[in-house]
């Protein structure tokens, strides 16, 4: 049975009129082209780039909070949530190449993500800063550590899938120094 | 059977794994709050930023549009219809054409608990619905054929029941509502 077909028999998908929730947290379905060309305009400029990966990333605090709530018994079950959450959502096919939930670490690979797909070929830079974000905001919550993401590898820039890693800024920056300058300024 | 199960049954849409696609159109499902998050940042303070959120979603539905004309012809009627019953499915909230004139390309929509505005309930100066108005735009635009645009004139956000979004031409949109135009669509024109 599909995560969706489960979901859809245990009720906790909803569609109301006007109103789609999953897991009892309200989302919404937009186009991934938009995304897709909204990131290309925001490319641009670095300082919208911060805003959406920094606002995202607090913006799914209360939805990954509330899942933990409700769903996540361990941390290994919300781990496997999330990412059944990501592929049920379009996000692209999601696997965990590495996770080490004591140290709050991991490096997560994206195959089919919609806006790199998008992009592939106009960008010569990684371009999933709205994956970023949400990663990095849920991942903070699950493992209830600071914890952000870079971008080392991208379907936009002719690699296969796109790869995540997620660590504290301080580790991010030492490891991936020239990806963390890309990503986050010389902050 | 509700409009969801009748477009899985007809596999309009489908779910497969990390990817889903209504009539061969990839969407995603992002969550509402984070969104209205991102927004609040930009809404009150970055004009440029908004019009560019509002032509963007605009240009992608005017795209998909285009896609779904020449895979399944549907009629003005049938578009118009859909492309309500559409945007409550996807969560967008009650939405309801309040006017609908083909002859001269105008219409209201009115959505009742819209999510970005609900979740920005009070936290805003102005109209905050830049996503769900380009998506209207576009719509319009493809359903019309005749490019048209969207001001958002009462929002949720400022304590109305409901957001209302009027979609006309461009020049009857300024002479109509300057000072909403000025804060929702100049920047299209010096972008």
């Amino acid at each position: 049975m599909s995560f969706l077909e489960k979901l859809m028999l245990s009720k906790q998908i909803k569609f109301e009129d006007g109103q789609t929730e999953i897991l009892k947290q309200r989302v919404i379905f937009v186009p991934s082209d938009f995304l897709g060309e909204y990131t290309f305009e925001i490319l641009r400029e670095p300082e919208l780039v911060k805003l959406i990966y920094f606002t995202l990333k607090q913006g799914v605090n209360n939805f990954g909070e509330q899942i933990m709530r409700t769903y996540g018994s361990t941390i290994t079950d919300y781990s496997k949530l999330l990412r059944d959450l990501s592929d049920l959502a379009g996000w692209g096919k999601t696997t965990y190449e590495s996770l080490n939930i004591e140290q709050g670490s991991a490096t997560l690979i994206i195959e089919n993500s919609p806006v790199s797909s998008y992009l592939k070929g106009r960008v010569n830079l990684p371009c999933d800063h709205i994956s970023r974000g949400v990663i990095a905001g849920i991942a903070s919550i699950a493992l209830k550590k600071d914890l952000d993401v870079l971008e080392i590898e991208c379907i936009a820039t002719g690699n296969k899938a796109c790869k995540m890693v997620l660590d504290s800024k301080d580790k991010l920056k030492s490891n991936f120094p020239r990806f963390y300058k890309m990503q986050f300024g010389s902050e | 059977m509700s409009f969801f199960e009748k477009l899985l049954l007809s596999k309009q849409l489908s779910f497969n794994l990390g990817d889903i696609e209504l009539l061969d159109q990839r969407l995603v499902i992002v969550s509402s709050e984070a969104f209205a998050n991102y927004i609040y940042s930009i809404n009150d303070s970055n004009e440029l930023a908004v019009s560019n959120l509002y032509q963007i979603a605009k240009k992608a539905m005017i795209q998909l549009g285009i896609n779904i004309g020449k895979k399944y012809s549907f009629s003005f009627g049938d578009y118009s219809t859909w492309f309500v019953e559409i945007a409550r499915l996807n969560g967008w909230g009650k939405a309801k054409w309040e006017l609908l004139d083909k002859k001269n390309f105008k219409g209201i929509i009115s959505i009742e608990d819209s999510p970005i505005s609900t979740a920005l309930k009070n936290k805003v100066k102005n109209p905050c619905d830049h996503i769900i108005r380009g998506l209207i735009a576009g719509g319009a635009t493809s359903s019309f054929k005749m490019d048209v645009e969207v001001i958002e004139t009462e929002c949720i956000a400022q304590g109305k029941e409901k957001c209302i979004f009027v979609i006309d031409t461009d020049s009857n949109l300024k002479s109509q509502f300057p000072d909403l135009y000025t804060k929702q669509l100049v920047y299209r024109r010096l972008g």
